[in-house]
C-alpha cells in the first residue's frame, strides 16, 4: 500500500540506499524528516500527536470514553517534558517494550540488514514453475550493486504461511534486497541436519513456549535446543501434465546436430510471410533470393531454394527454431527427427508427464549417465526389472536400445541411442553425478507422480534400512540432495539430510549427502512400507509430552477424553458432572474427574465444577498446540551454531507483502522477513527524546482497578533496536485503568498556527466524545470537554468491494479463495456482490459461473474486473468507516468560528483501490472571517487533524480545482478561494493513504479527489444559496439608504424653485418617505450578529491563533470597509 | 415672466403637489436617442419623436431625481440673475450639494440634457453655456458682437486673422453677419483649414472657412445655420472620406444629433452638402487609401441600418456599401499625393462645381 502513495522528494527507500553501517539512531537521525521530527516544533506536536492518537485508539477498541490529560513542562535550553495521561485500559508488562521503545521498521525500513547468504537457497514460483535457487542468483538478476527493487509485477511468488491459519500458500514477492553485510552470519544447524545461514538480526520463528503461538525470533538470540519454525508441508504449484522438449534445448545444443521439427507447412509459409524477401550476389555467384528475418541486431537470412524445401516437405531445422526464438508452444504436435547411422528416429517433441516417466527419470538421475549421442544404466544383476522399465520407455519414444550383460562385473549396462535425449536428460537432470539435480518439471507434476520419481530415486540410488526403519538416499551432489529436500516438503515429509565424510563409501573420496526418511514417512511412498509402526513426527510429539508436563498424560489411553473435555468447557461457566459424562462419553468418569481437581484443573464448588485459571491456560494452549498440528508448521530443533565473520560481502533478503515470510535455507526453513506498518509509532518519539535529551522515557500503566500500577523506565538499545526496560516498580496511581507517558524532549513551543494547541483544539472539535486537559508551557490550563457521550462507532473490517480493485490482488484472492466456483467466490469474498449481481457480472464477461477460481488466468479475470466495473454494484456499507456525521463536524466549526452561515455535507461510501473511504465538508462563511485573505483551509484524516504539506495534499489538490465564483467568492486563477470562508473536509477510511510515513497529507488518488470535490460542490451550493440572498439583502439596504440620503435634496430643490417654507418642507419629506417606503416590505435581516451563534467561544477560536495578528487584523478590518462603501455609493 | 422659469415652476409645482397628495411623483423626459427621432424630410433635420420617459420617484431613482430638481432650481437661480455657467462650473455648483453632488461631469451633464428636453429649450436659454469653444471662422465676413461691458457694437473682420482664425463664441444668437461671400465651406479637420485659410483660398473663391474640428459643436452648427440662414448662402462640407465623417461629422451638421434631439430643429445646416471625400472620389483622383478596421464596417452597417437620415437617402447607402466593398478609408491630406495645393488648385474648384458629384 504505502509503496504505492506517490509523494514528493525521496522515499524512506531510496534514503535507505544512501547509507551504509547504520545504527538505528543514525537511521532515525536521517530519515527524522520523514517521521514527522524535521524541527524541535514540529517534534514536539508530534509526539503528542502519537501519543493522543494511541490513547484514542485504545479507548476506542475498549470502548472507553477517552479522558485525555496532555501536559508540557518547559525545562529551559529548549527541553520539554511532555506527559501525556489517558484513562484507556493500559498495558501489559510484556507489550510495554513493543508499543514505546521498538522502531517497528515498516517494509520500507526493513533494510537493515535481515537477509540470507548468497547460496542459501529458496524456493520460487516463477510462470506457473517451481524452481530452487540461491537467493543469491535470484537477486542479483534484479539488483546491480545494493539496492532494493520492486518486483511485484513479475509476480514471482514464493511459499509463505499466512499468519492467521498458519497454512502454506503461493505468495507474490514484493522486493528483492540486497545490501553490504553489516553484521555476523549466523549458520543454525537443526535436527533433520537442516541449515540456514542469515544475518545475526535476520528473524526466523519459533514456538513461543508459553502460548505456543508463532512468534519472530532473531537468529542471534536462539540457544542450543531451541526449535525453529519449518514447513511441514508445502503447498502444490501448479500442476503441469506435460513438457516440451524444445524448452530444455539451447541453441547452443543444436547449432552442429542435424535434427528438424516436423511441422505444418502452412505454419512455416505463415511464419515466412513475415519475412522480408531480398536478393543478394555472392563472390562468383548469380544472385539469389534470401528471406531476411531481423532479430534484435541479428540478421538471418534464408536462402529461397532451403525455404522450398521447408515447405516441400514440412520441417524447420531445430537450430533455426532456436535461432528465430519461435515459440515453443507453436510446436505441441510436431516431432524431432534425427538420424542415427542413416536409421529415423523420431520423438515427439511433446511429453506427457506419465508414471512411466517418473520412474524412468527417478533411475535417470540415480543410476544414468549421458554421452554425447547415447545414455547408459548400470544395473546389478538384481535390478534386471528395471531394465526392462527403460527399454519399454525408450520403445514409447522410438528411441533404440541395446542391453549388454557384463558377468565379470556383475552388471548389466543398458544403452538408449539418441543424441536429443541425451542432451534433453543431461539438460534436465544434470552432467555427471555431482552435478545431478531434479528435474525442475518434476516440483511441478501430480503428488502421485512426485511421489513416483522419488521412489524410483531411491530405487537407485537409495538404500532401505530395516533395522532403523529408514530409507536412505546419498548422493554427491549437494544440489541433488538439497531439492530431494525441499520435493519431500512438497509431498509432507520431513526428511533429515546428512553429509558423510568423504573417502569411505566412494572411491572418489567425495563427501555424500544422504537424504533419509523414518518410521510412518516412509508409508508415504507408493513403493515402500514402515515396518515398525515408529513415529519421529514432532508435532505430535509435542502435544504427547505438553500432556506429559502436565500430568494429563499420565492416563495416556484416556488422553482423548481430557483433550475433548478442555476444548469444550467454557470460560467461567459451571458444568455438573454429567455435562463432563457427556462430553468425555464414558461412564467410568469420576477418577478422571478426580484426578483433573486433584491437579486444580476443575475447581469443584456445590457439586458444580468450573475451568481454574489453570485449567483456563491449559485450554488455550491445547488449543494453540492442536492449531499448529493442524498447520503446515512443523519445528526443528536447533543443534549447533556457527558464528561466520568473513566472507558474504553482500547479503539478500525478499519482502512478501503481509505474509512477510519465506522458505529458504538446505531442506527448506521459514525465514522472516520485517512486517509492514503504517506509521511509525509513538516509539519515535521516545527514540528522539533519547537522541536529544539522554534521558529515559517513563510509562505507568494500570489494566484494573485490582491490579497495581507499574512504573516503567525505558530505554531504546541503538544499536541492536532493542527495547530496554531499566526499570520496573509498584506504583500508588489512583486510577482504575489508564497509562500515563512522560517523555523528555528537545523541542521548540509556540503558539500559532501548526501549534500543539491547534491541534489538540482541532482534535477535540471532531472527536466531541474526548475531554482533553492541556497545561501548555506556559502552565495555562485548557479544558475541552466532552461534548457528547456517545462513541465513534469503531471501524470494522470488511469484505474489499468489487470497485476499486486491482487485478493483482484480485488474482491473488483468486489463488487463495475456499471457493469452488467463481460464482462463490464473487458472491463470498467481496462485499456487496449478490447472486443476481455475480450473474450479471457472467453475462458480461461470458464466463462460465461454475469455473474453478484457480483454473482463472490472467486474461480472464481481466474480462471479471471489467464487468465488475461496469455492472451496477451497491456503495459499500457505511458502517465499516467511522464518519464525524455532519451535524457534529458542524458544531465543531461553529465552535471554532463565528460565522453567519454554516453548512455541510457527508457524502457516501465511495471505494478506492477496494477499500471504502467517506468524504465529509463543511463550510463556514462571513462574520469574523477576513474577507480578502485565501479560505482557511481544516483537514481531518479519521478523525484527527493534519497540520502539514498542506500543499501536497488531496484535499488542497480538491479546493483549487473547484471553481468557487459560482459560489460568491474570488478566485485568483487555480489556487485556493479568497474570501471569508472556513473549509473543513474530513475522510474517514478503512486505510487512509497518507503520503508519507509522517502521516500529514492524503496522497490524491483519483477517487478521492472526485468525491472531494462532490462534496465541496454540494456544500457550495447551499452556500450559493447564502450569497445570493445576502447580496439580494445588501442591494436592498443600499437602496433604502438613498431613500433617506436624497428625499431632504429633493425637497431642497423645490423648495428653492418655489419658495416654500420649512413647514411645507417637513410635509415634502415626511410625505416622500411613506411614498418610497410604502412600496418595500420588511426585509429579513442578514446582519451579521456576532451573538446569534451560540456555540461559539472566542476563547476557543483563539487557541492556536498568534495573539499578535488578531490585532493587526482588526485594524486594517475597518478601513478598507468604509472605503468600498463610498466608492459603492460613487457607482450609483 | 422667462418662458423657462414659468416652465421649471410648473414642472416643480407638479411634483410638490403629487407629494402633497402622497402619490409618488414624476418627470416627462423625452427619450434622446436615434430610436426615438425620424427625419423631418420636409425641413431637413432630425425630430424629436412622442416618445416619453416616465420617472416615476422609486428608491432606484430618488437620486436623479433629487439632482434633476436641484439642477433646475440651479437653472432658475441663473436665469433670474442673468447670468450664466458652463457645464464644467455647473458641475462644481453641485459639489455643495451634499450627498446628492455629481462625481463626474458627464452625470450633470446628462441631467442638463434631460432638463433641456423636458423643457424642450436649449440650454444656454436654460443660462447654461458649453465649455468648448465652437470652432475657427475665416474669410469674406464680417461678424458684428456686443462688447460684455459697454453694450457697443464691436465689428469683427474675419479677413484680418493672418494666419489665425475667428473663434465662434458658445452663445452665438445675439451675432450679426455683413458678407459678400459666395458660399460657407465647413471643413472637418483644423489641418486642411489652415492649408486653405494660409493659401487664402476664402479670396480666390470668395468663400467663408469654417473649421469644425470634429463633431460640431451647438454653437457651431447654430453659427452656421444662422449665418447661412440670414445670408442665404449654400453649405458645402469636406469631411475625411470614412464613416466617421459622413455618419457623425456632417449628419450632425446637416440634420442633428440623437441625443440633441428635442433642439435639433435650430441646431443644424439642412441646406449643408457634403462635397468630399466621397468613396467615387478615391478612385476619380487615385488617393491614397487606409484599410477599414473592424469597427468601420461595422459602423457602416449599423448607419445603413438604423441611421434615420442614411436610410432615408439611396446615395448615401451606395456610398457607405462602396467603401464596404472597397474596404477604403481616405483623409483629407490624402490629396498631398498629388502636390501640396492640389486640393485647393485642383479638387475643391473641381467639386464645387459639379454638384453631380457631391453628396445630400
Amino acid at each position: 500500500m504505502a509503496e504505492e502513495t506517490k509523494r514528493k522528494g525521496k522515499t524512506a527507500e531510496e534514503m535507505a540506499l544512501g547509507q551504509r553501517n547504520i545504527g538505528v539512531a543514525e537511521f532515525f537521525a536521517k530519515n527524522k524528516h520523514l517521521l514527522g521530527f524535521d524541527n524541535k516544533r514540529k517534534a514536539l506536536l508530534t509526539t503528542i500527536k502519537e501519543a493522543v492518537d494511541n490513547s484514542l485508539d485504545a479507548c476506542e477498541e475498549a470502548g472507553i470514553l477517552p479522558e485525555i490529560s496532555v501536559e508540557i513542562i518547559d525545562m529551559d535550553n529548549d527541553r520539554f517534558r511532555v506527559i501525556i495521561e489517558d484513562n484507556g485500559p493500559g498495558i501489559v508488562k510484556e507489550q510495554v517494550p513493543r508499543i514505546f521503545a521498538k522502531l517497528l521498521y515498516g517494509s520500507k525500513f526493513h533494510k537493515l540488514s535481515q537477509s540470507l547468504t548468497y547460496d542459501e537457497p529458496i524456493m520460487i514460483e516463477e510462470k506457473g514453475e517451481i524452481k530452487i535457487i540461491k537467493i543469491g542468483e535470484f537477486v542479483d538478476q534484479y539488483c546491480g550493486s545494493e539496492e532494493d527493487k520492486n518486483i511485484q509485477n513479475l509476480n514471482i511468488k514464493v511459499p509463505s504461511f499466512d499468519w492467521k491459519n498458519n497454512k502454506y500458500s503461493f505468495n507474490v514477492v514484493s522486493h528483492v534486497i540486497k545490501h553490504e553485510r553489516r553484521n555476523e552470519i549466523v549458520k543454525i544447524n537443526t535436527n533433520y541436519g537442516k541449515s540456514v545461514k542469515v544475518t545475526g538480526c535476520h528473524s526466523l520463528f519459533t514456538l513461543d513456549k508459553e502460548t505456543f503461538v508463532v512468534k519472530e525470533v532473531e537468529a542471534r538470540d536462539l540457544k542450543e535446543g531451541d526449535h525453529i519454525i519449518s514447513p511441514k508441508k508445502l503447498p502444490e504449484p501448479k500442476i503441469k501434465n506435460e513438457i516440451n522438449l524444445l524448452k530444455y534445448l539451447s541453441y547452443d545444443d543444436c547449432k552442429n546436430q542435424n535434427w528438424y521439427v516436423y511441422c505444418e507447412k502452412e505454419m512455416i509459409q505463415e511464419l515466412f510471410n513475415d519475412a522480408k524477401i531480398m536478393h543478394k550476389k555472392k563472390e562468383n555467384d548469380k544472385s539469389r533470393k534470401y528471406y531476411q528475418f531481423n532479430l534484435d541486431d541479428n540478421e538471418i537470412n534464408i536462402l529461397d531454394e532451403s525455404y522450398k524445401q521447408y515447405v516441400k516437405k514440412g520441417f524447420l531445422p531445430l537450430k533455426l527454431i532456436k535461432q528465430l526464438n519461435l515459440e515453443n508452444n507453436l510446436f505441441e504436435n510436431s516431432k524431432i527427427r534425427s538420424y542415427y547411422h542413416g536409421k529415423i528416429y523420431d520423438v515427439p517433441v511433446v511429453w506427457p508427464i506419465t508414471e512411466n516417466l517418473m520412474k524412468f527419470l527417478g533411475l535417470f538421475v540415480a543410476e544414468g549417465h549421458t554421452c554425447k549421442r547415447q545414455i547408459g544404466f548400470t544395473f546389478s544383476r538384481y535390478e534386471k526389472h528395471f531394465v526392462k522399465l527403460v527399454c519399454d520407455f525408450g520403445l514409447d519414444f522410438g528411441i533404440s536400445s541395446t542391453v549388454e550383460e557384463r558377468f565379470e562385473k556383475n552388471c548389466i549396462r543398458v544403452k538408449l541411442f539418441g543424441g536429443i535425449i541425451s542432451v534433453v536428460l543431461r539438460n534436465l537432470c544434470g552432467h555427471r553425478a555431482e552435478n545431478k539435480k531434479v528435474p525442475s518439471f518434476v516440483f511441478n507434476a501430480d503428488k502421485n507422480l512426485r511421489q513416483m520419481f522419488i521412489d524410483y530415486l531411491y530405487f537407485g540410488d537409495g538404500h532401505r534400512s530395516k533395522r532403523d526403519d529408514c530409507l536412505m538416499h546419498s548422493t554427491v551432489s549437494q544440489k541433488l540432495a538439497n531439492e530431494l529436500n525441499y520435493l519431500w516438503l512438497m509431498q509432507g515429509v520431513t526428511s533429515s539430510m546428512r553429509k558423510t565424510k568423504g573417502g569411505n563409501l566412494s572411491v572418489n573420496c567425495k563427501p555424500a549427502y544422504v537424504t533419509s526418511i523414518y518410521g510412518k514417512d516412509v508409508d508415504k511412498t507408493i513403493n515402500f512400507s514402515c515396518s515398525l509402526k515408529k513415529s519421529h513426527k514432532e508435532n505430535e510429539f509435542l502435544l504427547t509430552k505438553w500432556l506429559k508436563e502436565n500430568k494429563l498424560g499420565a492416563l495416556n489411553e484416556n488422553q482423548e477424553a481430557y483433550v475433548k473435555l478442555l476444548l469444550n468447557a467454557e470460560e467461567d461457566k459451571k458444568y455438573s458432572k454429567e455435562f463432563f459424562e457427556e462430553i468425555t462419553n464414558n461412564s467410568k468418569f469420576g477418577y478422571k474427574l478426580r484426578h483433573l481437581i486433584d491437579n486444580d484443573i476443575l475447581i469443584e464448588s456445590d457439586n458444580q465444577f468450573l475451568l481454574s485459571k489453570l485449567g483456563l491456560k491449559l485450554q488455550m494452549q491445547l488449543k494453540n498446540i492442536l492449531k499448529f498440528i493442524d498447520s503446515d508448521l512443523s519445528l526443528l530443533k536447533v543443534k549447533s551454531f556457527e558464528i561466520l565473520d568473513e566472507g558474504n560481502e553482500f547479503v539478500y533478503d525478499i519482502s512478501v507483502p503481509e505474509d512477510e515470510n519465506f522458505v529458504g535455507g538446505l531442506g527448506g526453513i521459514s525465514c522472516h522477513n520485517s512486517r509492514g506498518q503504517q506509521g511509525i509509532g509513538i516509539s519515535a518519539s521516545v527514540m528522539y527524546g533519547q537522541l536529544t535529551t539522554g534521558r529515559a522515557s517513563k510509562v505507568i500503566s494500570k489494566t484494573s482497578p485490582e491490579s497495581p500500577a507499574h512504573q516503567f523506565e525505558l530505554k531504546i538499545n541503538t544499536s541492536k533496536n532493542e527495547p530496554e526496560i531499566l526499570s520496573d516498580t509498584i506504583k500508588e496511581w489512583n486510577k482504575d485503568h489508564g497509562t500515563k507517558i512522560q517523555i523528555d524532549l528537545e523541542g521548540s513551543y509556540q503558539k500559532g498556527s501548526q501549534s500543539v494547541d491547534e491541534y489538540l483544539k482541532e482534535t477535540a472539535v471532531v472527536n466531541p466524545h474526548v475531554t482533553i486537559i492541556y497545561t501548555n508551557p506556559k502552565a495555562e490550563q485548557l479544558i475541552f470537554p466532552r461534548a457528547t457521550n456517545i462513541s465513534p462507532i469503531p471501524a470494522k473490517e470488511i469484505k474489499p468491494h468489487p470497485y476499486g480493485i486491482e487485478l493483482g490482488n484480485f488474482l491473488k484472492m483468486l489463488e487463495v479463495t475456499s471457493a469452488k466456483t467463481v460464482h462463490q467466490f464473487l458472491t463470498s469474498e467481496f462485499s456487496k456482490i449478490s447472486d443476481s449481481v455475480a450473474k450479471e457480472v457472467f453475462e458480461v464477461s461470458r464466463i462460465l459461473p461454475r469455473t474453478k477460481p484457480k483454473s482463472i488466468h490472467h486474461e480472464e479475470a481481466e474480462k471479471i474486473l471489467k464487468a465488475l466495473k461496469s455492472v451496477k454494484i451497491q456503495a459499500p456499507s457505511a458502517d465499516c468507516i467511522s464518519p464525524i456525521t455532519s451535524e457534529l463536524l458542524e458544531k465543531g466549526v461553529k465552535k471554532e468560528v463565528n460565522a453567519e452561515f454554516y453548512t455541510s455535507v457527508t457524502r457516501s461510501p465511495e471505494v478506492y483501490k477496494g477499500y471504502p473511504f467517506q468524504i465529509e465538508v463543511a463550510l463556514a462563511y462571513g462574520g469574523d472571517q477576513p474577507s480578502d485573505k485565501q479560505a482557511n483551509i481544516m483537514r481531518f484524516a479519521n478523525r484527527v487533524p493534519l497540520l502539514f504539506q498542506q500543499g501536497g495534499c488531496a484535499v488542497t489538490k480538491g479546493i483549487q480545482s473547484l471553481s468557487w465564483k459560482p459560489y460568491g467568492l474570488n478566485q485568483p486563477n487555480g489556487s485556493l478561494p479568497v474570501g471569508p470562508l472556513t473549509i473543513v473536509v474530513h475522510i474517514a477510511s478503512v486505510w487512509v493513504p497518507f503520503t508519507s510515513e509522517s502521516k500529514e497529507a492524503i496522497a490524491q488518488y483519483p477517487e478521492i479527489l472526485k468525491e472531494i470535490k462532490l462534496a465541496l460542490q454540494e456544500a457550495g451550493r447551499n452556500l450559493a444559496k447564502y450569497t445570493a440572498k445576502k447580496k439580494k439583502v445588501k442591494d436592498e439596504l443600499k437602496k433604502r439608504s438613498h431613500i433617506e440620503k436624497y428625499i431632504p435634496h429633493l425637497a431642497i430643490g423645490l423648495k428653492e424653485i418655489l419658495d416654500l417654507d420649512s413647514a411645507d418642507e417637513e410635509i415634502l419629506i415626511r410625505n416622500l418617505k411613506t411614498i418610497l417606503e410604502m412600496k418595500r416590505g420588511k426585509i429579513e435581516s442578514l446582519e451579521f450578529d456576532p451573538t446569534k451563534n451560540e456555540e461559539y467561544d472566542e476563547d476557543w477560536a483563539s487557541i492556536g491563533k498568534d495573539e499578535v495578528s488578531d490585532d493587526e487584523f482588526s485594524d486594517d478590518e475597518d478601513e478598507p470597509k468604509t472605503k468600498r462603501k463610498k466608492y459603492e455609493e460613487d457607482e450609483e | 415672466m422667462n418662458e423657462v422659469i414659468k416652465k421649471i415652476d410648473e414642472i416643480s409645482k407638479e411634483v410638490h403637489d403629487e407629494i402633497h397628495k402622497n402619490s409618488p411623483p414624476h418627470l416627462n423626459v423625452p427619450v434622446r436617442a436615434l430610436s426615438n427621432v425620424t427625419f423631418n424630410k420636409m425641413d431637413g433635420f432630425f425630430q424629436i419623436n412622442e416618445s416619453v420617459k416616465k420617472r416615476t420617484l422609486t428608491a432606484a431613482t430618488v437620486k436623479t431625481f433629487a439632482q434633476t430638481v436641484r439642477m433646475m432650481a440651479l437653472s432658475k437661480e441663473l436665469i433670474k440673475a442673468d447670468d450664466t455657467a458652463t457645464k464644467r462650473e455647473a458641475y462644481y455648483v453641485s459639489k455643495n450639494w451634499g450627498d446628492a453632488r455629481f462625481t463626474e461631469q458627464p452625470e450633470s451633464d446628462a441631467v442638463m440634457d434631460d432638463i433641456e428636453a423636458m423643457l424642450g429649450v436649449n440650454r444656454e436659454q436654460m443660462g447654461f453655456i458649453p465649455g468648448e469653444h465652437g470652432g475657427a471662422v475665416a474669410g469674406e465676413l464680417v461678424v458684428i458682437d456686443v462688447d460684455f461691458e459697454t453694450k457697443k457694437e464691436l465689428r469683427i473682420d474675419c479677413t484680418r486673422f493672418g494666419s489665425g482664425a475667428y473663434s465662434i463664441p458658445s452663445s452665438v444668437e445675439h451675432l450679426k453677419f455683413e458678407t459678400n461671400a459666395k458660399f460657407i465651406l465647413a471643413i472637418e479637420t483644423q489641418g486642411a483649414f489652415e492649408r486653405l485659410n494660409k493659401h487664402n483660398f476664402w479670396k480666390k473663391q470668395n468663400c467663408i472657412l469654417i473649421a469644425m474640428s470634429g463633431v460640431p459643436t451647438r454653437s457651431c452648427r447654430r453659427f452656421i445655420r444662422k449665418l447661412s440662414d440670414e445670408k442665404n448662402l449654400p453649405v458645402y462640407v469636406f469631411t475625411d472620406g470614412d464613416p466617421y465623417g459622413f455618419g457623425n461629422i456632417y449628419r450632425t451638421l446637416k440634420v442633428g444629433s440623437g441625443n440633441a434631439a428635442h433642439i435639433n430643429e435650430f441646431f443644424c445646416v439642412p441646406r449643408a452638402k457634403f462635397i468630399g471625400v466621397t468613396p467615387q472620389d478615391v478612385l476619380d483622383y487615385n488617393l491614397p487609401t487606409h484599410p477599414l478596421k473592424e469597427v468601420d464596417i461595422k459602423k457602416i452597417k449599423d448607419l445603413i441600418k438604423n441611421d434615420p437620415f442614411i436610410k432615408q437617402n439611396l446615395e448615401w447607402i451606395e456610398a457607405l456599401k462602396m467603401m464596404a466593398n472597397n474596404k477604403q478609408r481616405v483623409e483629407q491630406q490624402a490629396f498631398a499625393a498629388h502636390g501640396l495645393n492640389f486640393v485647393m488648385d485642383v479638387y475643391l474648384p473641381e467639386k464645387i462645381k459639379n454638384p453631380k458629384k457631391w453628396l445630400p
